[in-house]
């Protein structure tokens, strides 16, 4: 057998020259095997001493004896590790180069080897999602390693059926992915559609949960994202709990969840943790602001350009003074201000932090002021752009999509008027009837209408009425908690009484029997007497 | 399609369909009695309701098109859903021209109809393209902001009505109340309409339909006798019912025309019952044509409905010809003759099934020996008598012994 031949030979050749793979070598009674490994991907105490150091002993103490061994080296070696961490015998190159890449350290010997995963690569410690912070709750945030964001699912969801499917996906990145569920309440139909879509996946790299959001889209041309995400592990364990299937890619913050509809964007972390008045109240709220960020430059335009007549004449007539000497026309002023407010977006997110403020101040007073003071946009332009594009961020999970519709419907409004937005508004709300998440109807639970799914929708129930999963999305298991809280609690304390009750009674009757006890063993007395 | 969604899109297809300008046509003739012909329909169309019901579950919603291919001779039956294909195309130009008509000529008319109604034409297209159980969906959607507007809208109306010039209907002329209901039969074929959603549900009972109906038809009538309490001689002139009953209780009040946004909420009813009527006219011109594509189908329709109403409809009179001299005749015999050929087939099933109780648990008491829980379930749908001739069943007999 030649050198090149060993399986440790082969492994040094493929990898360690330009792949910064660190290879030790040992050799022990003329037999040599390496150990390969990544500095940047493993735990370097437990490898050091875990690992190393009792490696090096072992070489040590038997090159000094140089005894006969009653057992093969590779099992000999395998003793001396096992105690700490699971070892995995490999025998394919490719295994073992899946094995180093992904935080092992592979002890390979002539035909074989040892994978020992000691994974420990630098990462992020748990912290609140910049993108849903909360006043009240948990402010616990997924990071970007997959082992930590299932850790913290497990914390919250302490139970065997709490199912987690691996798959690897990426032919490059092979990137790890957790299908997590909990068994009986998850729509097998759904689970099994996710599944199959998962494994369709046949792409480079996966670098992030958006491509498998991606990927898990059924329509090319979507407009509407139909896959929920959070940052937050106690917003994505109550999906779970409703019998939604959740997917953790390794690498990235966001986890996803299936079926996804439109009405979980108008909900927020912050609504379970406050009374169900505010909660109801602040949800109003989001869903008016959504209406008016996408609406109300559309809406302006058109009463300005066409149905004037609508408008209050005391309010016409202060409109009028104020656009007064303006040179363009309704729709091309407001697209002004709308395109201005984007690019200064744009710029914010993409400038650092330190040039922010110069921006606002830039944004605000020399673009703003000096437009309207020029006379190139109105007032009243400026102050309702400012309102819709605040609104918008009423609602962060939908901006994407309400700042094109914002800019469409302005255009509609300003080239057909009033007319044209309620004909646009009926096509839209026909698409999103249309459509559907992993077979759930997007606008559920208002359209078609679920008399059980309601009490979580716009108005926000107590807890204790919440007595059902939601019908959409769970499966077989629906009962979130006893059918009826209060009648439990009635019943609870009738039994509670009756006892109290019997044992008063009962402590009555050994009273008394004592009482009898005594007299009669007072007149047995007096009767001895 | 969910009894839910089956009862809001009734009422808002009668509603939508009855307050345009078909006020103003009747009380040409019929002046303050106006009202009374929708009355007549509601009682007209409560019996024909339970006949339609009668049908549904008789043939176990069998649809229009399949109860056709059991007729003998398939020409009558390509002419019928021909029929009836043009029917609801004339229910669906109805209602789009009324938009057409009351947004050019009372709410926008600065725009140029001949362009911009092509995305009216488009919004019907994708309306029906998507399906009837769609558009359902988009109705209960809408239906609180829908039904709100007609609310305010007779509420405003009502502010300004002389009840008094309208009620009672002391000097009625049944001879004119009779004519009106022939020539205008074409808005009120609300029978036929029930029969062509009701085979999209399995959930609708007849109580709650004809409920919902006569609800329908007592608001029609309400806003009847407002629009004639409030312009008195003058309704002939007005084209549409819904954009003027607000008019006068606007005027004086210092707070613009905000009418005009309960109008237009009103108006996406209509928009979506012009859907619906374009829907069920291409489901009968696909099953007329069987080689017909949908999609080809929904485009040829909806071309004829944009151009007839750009091109031909543009002079009221043409429209008040069309729609109350050319077409109630025919489109009377196309509902009659397809109600009654549907009422004989549902009948002529009875008796080739047996139809009755016992018959339909014949075949499963097979299924009752073989199954145990089975048994529980006859046990909740069947009668005392059935249980009774059940236990005296044998596993050789059957369900012969049951059908006798």
């Amino acid at each position: 057998m030649t050198k090149n031949n060993f399986l440790f030979d082969q492994v040094s050749n493929k990898f360690v020259k330009e792949n910064k793979v660190t290879e030790t070598k040992f050799s022990v009674c003329d037999e040599n095997f390496s150990l390969f490994y990544i500095e940047s991907l493993i735990n370097k105490t437990l490898f050091t001493s875990g690992l190393l150091l009792p490696l090096e002993k072992f070489v040590k103490q038997n090159q000094e004896q140089n005894q006969q061994f009653d057992k093969p080296l590779f099992e000999m070696v395998k003793d001396l590790i096992v105690a700490v961490s699971s070892v995995e015998e490999v025998t394919d190159e490719n295994e073992i180069e899946n094995k180093i890449f992904s935080g092992s350290a592979c002890i390979v010997f002539k035909d074989k080897a040892l994978a020992v995963p000691l994974f420990g690569a630098e990462k992020r410690s748990i912290q609140e999602p910049p993108t849903a912070r909360v006043v009240k709750g948990p402010r616990e945030g997924f990071v970007e390693d997959l082992a930590s964001n299932i850790g913290l699912i497990r914390k919250r969801l302490k139970t065997a059926n709490l199912k987690i499917k691996d798959m690897t996906i990426g032919r490059q990145s092979k990137t790890q992915i957790a299908i997590i569920y909990l068994e009986g309440i998850v729509k097998k139909e759904v689970l099994k559609e996710v599944e199959r879509r998962l494994s369709l996946i046949d792409i480079d790299a996966i670098v992030d949960s958006y491509y498998i959001e991606s990927f898990l889209e059924s329509d090319k041309l979507k407009f509407f994202r139909r896959v929920g995400n959070t940052e937050k592990p106690d917003i994505f364990c109550s999906k779970i709990l409703e019998g939604r299937v959740g997917i953790v890619v390794d690498g990235s913050p966001v986890a996803l969840s299936v079926p996804f509809v439109l009405l979980e964007d108008l909900q927020s972390p912050e609504d379970y943790y406050t009374v169900p008045a505010q909660a109801t109240f602040v949800r109003f709220m989001r869903f008016c602001g959504l209406i008016l960020a996408i609406l109300i430059p559309g809406v302006y335009v058109a009463l300005q350009s066409f149905n004037y007549r609508i408008l209050p004449i005391n309010f016409l007539i202060t409109l009028l003074s104020s656009i007064e000497g303006l040179s363009v026309p309704p729709l091309i002023e407001i697209l002004m201000v709308l395109l201005l407010f984007e690019v200064i977006t744009e710029a914010s997110i993409q400038m650092p932090n330190s040039l922010g403020m110069a921006l606002s101040i830039i944004g605000a007073l020399a673009l703003g002021n000096t437009a309207v003071d020029a006379g190139i946009i109105s007032p009243p332009s400026v102050v309702l752009v400012a309102i819709s594009s605040v609104a918008i961020y009423i609602v962060p999970d939908q901006i994407a999509e309400t700042r094109l519709l914002r800019i469409l419907f302005t255009l509609i409004g300003g080239i057909i008027g009033l007319y044209g937005i309620i004909t646009a508004l009926i096509i839209l709300t026909t698409y999103l009837t249309s459509i559907t998440s992993f077979g759930v109807p997007y606008l559920a639970p208002f359209a078609p209408h679920i008399k059980g799914d309601q009490k979580d929708a716009f108005i926000k129930k107590p807890l204790q009425e919440m007595n059902k999963r939601p019908i959409l999305f769970s499966g077989k298991n629906t009962t979130r908690q006893t059918e009826d809280f209060e009648s439990d609690k009635n019943a609870a304390e009738e039994k509670l009484a009756k006892i109290s009750e019997k044992s008063i009674k009962n402590s009555e009757k050994t009273e008394k029997n004592q009482e009898k006890l005594q007299k009669s063993k007072n007149h047995k007395g007096e009767q001895g007497l | 399609m969910s009894a839910r969604q089956f009862y809001i899109i009734l009422f808002v297809m009668v509603v939508s369909l009855k307050v345009q300008k078909l006020p103003s046509l009747i009380s040409n003739s019929l002046e303050k009695d106006t009202y009374v012909v929708v009355l007549a329909f509601l009682l007209i169309n409560l019996i024909l309701i339970c006949l339609a019901f009668f049908i549904l579950k008789k043939t176990k919603n069998f649809s229009l098109e399949n109860s056709s291919n059991n007729l003998f001779l398939k020409t009558i039956k390509t002419v019928l859903q021909l029929g009836v294909a043009v029917y609801f195309l004339s229910q669906a130009l109805l209602l789009y021209e009324s938009i057409q008509n009351l947004f050019s000529h009372v709410l926008f008319y600065e725009l140029p109809w001949t362009m911009f109604s092509l995305m009216l034409a488009f919004a019907v297209f994708y309306l029906a393209y998507t399906g009837i159980k769609n558009i359902s969906l988009g109705v209960e959607l809408y239906a609180g902001i829908i039904i709100a507007a007609y609310i305010v809208i007779s509420i405003f109306g009502g502010t300004k009505t002389d009840f008094a010039s309208v009620l009672p209907f002391s000097t009625l002329d049944v001879k004119s109340i009779f004519e009106a209901v022939a020539d205008y039969n074409i808005w009120f074929g609300d029978f036929f309409l029930i029969l062509c959603l009701g085979k999209h549900t399995t959930h609708a009972k007849l109580k709650w339909t004809a409920l919902v109906y006569t609800v329908a038809m007592l608001f029609v009538s309400l806003l009847y006798i407002e629009f004639y309490g409030i312009y008195k001689g003058y309704t002939p002139m007005k084209p549409s019912l819904i954009s003027v009953l607000s008019e006068q209780s606007m005027l004086g009040v210092n707070i613009g025309r905000i009418d005009w946004f309960f109008i237009l909420f009103a108006e996406i009813g209509t928009i979506l019952s012009a859907g619906a009527c374009l829907y069920f006219s291409k489901q009968s011109l696909c099953s007329a044509f069987p080689k017909l594509k949908s999609g080809k189908a929904l485009v040829i329709l909806t071309g004829v409905i944009y151009f007839v109403d750009i091109f031909y409809l543009v002079d009221i009179f043409k429209q008040e010809e069309l729609f109350s001299k050319v077409l109630p005749i025919p489109m009377l015999i196309v509902k009659l003759s397809s109600f009654f050929i549907l009422f004989f087939v549902a009948i002529f099933k009875k008796k080739t099934n047996g139809g009755g109780e016992f018959r339909g648990y014949s075949k499963a008491n097979i299924e009752v020996l073989k199954n145990e829980n089975a048994f529980k379930v006859l046990k909740l749908k069947s009668p005392k008598n059935v249980m009774q001739n059940l236990k005296n069943l044998t596993p050789q007999s059957g369900g012969e012994k049951c059908e006798k």
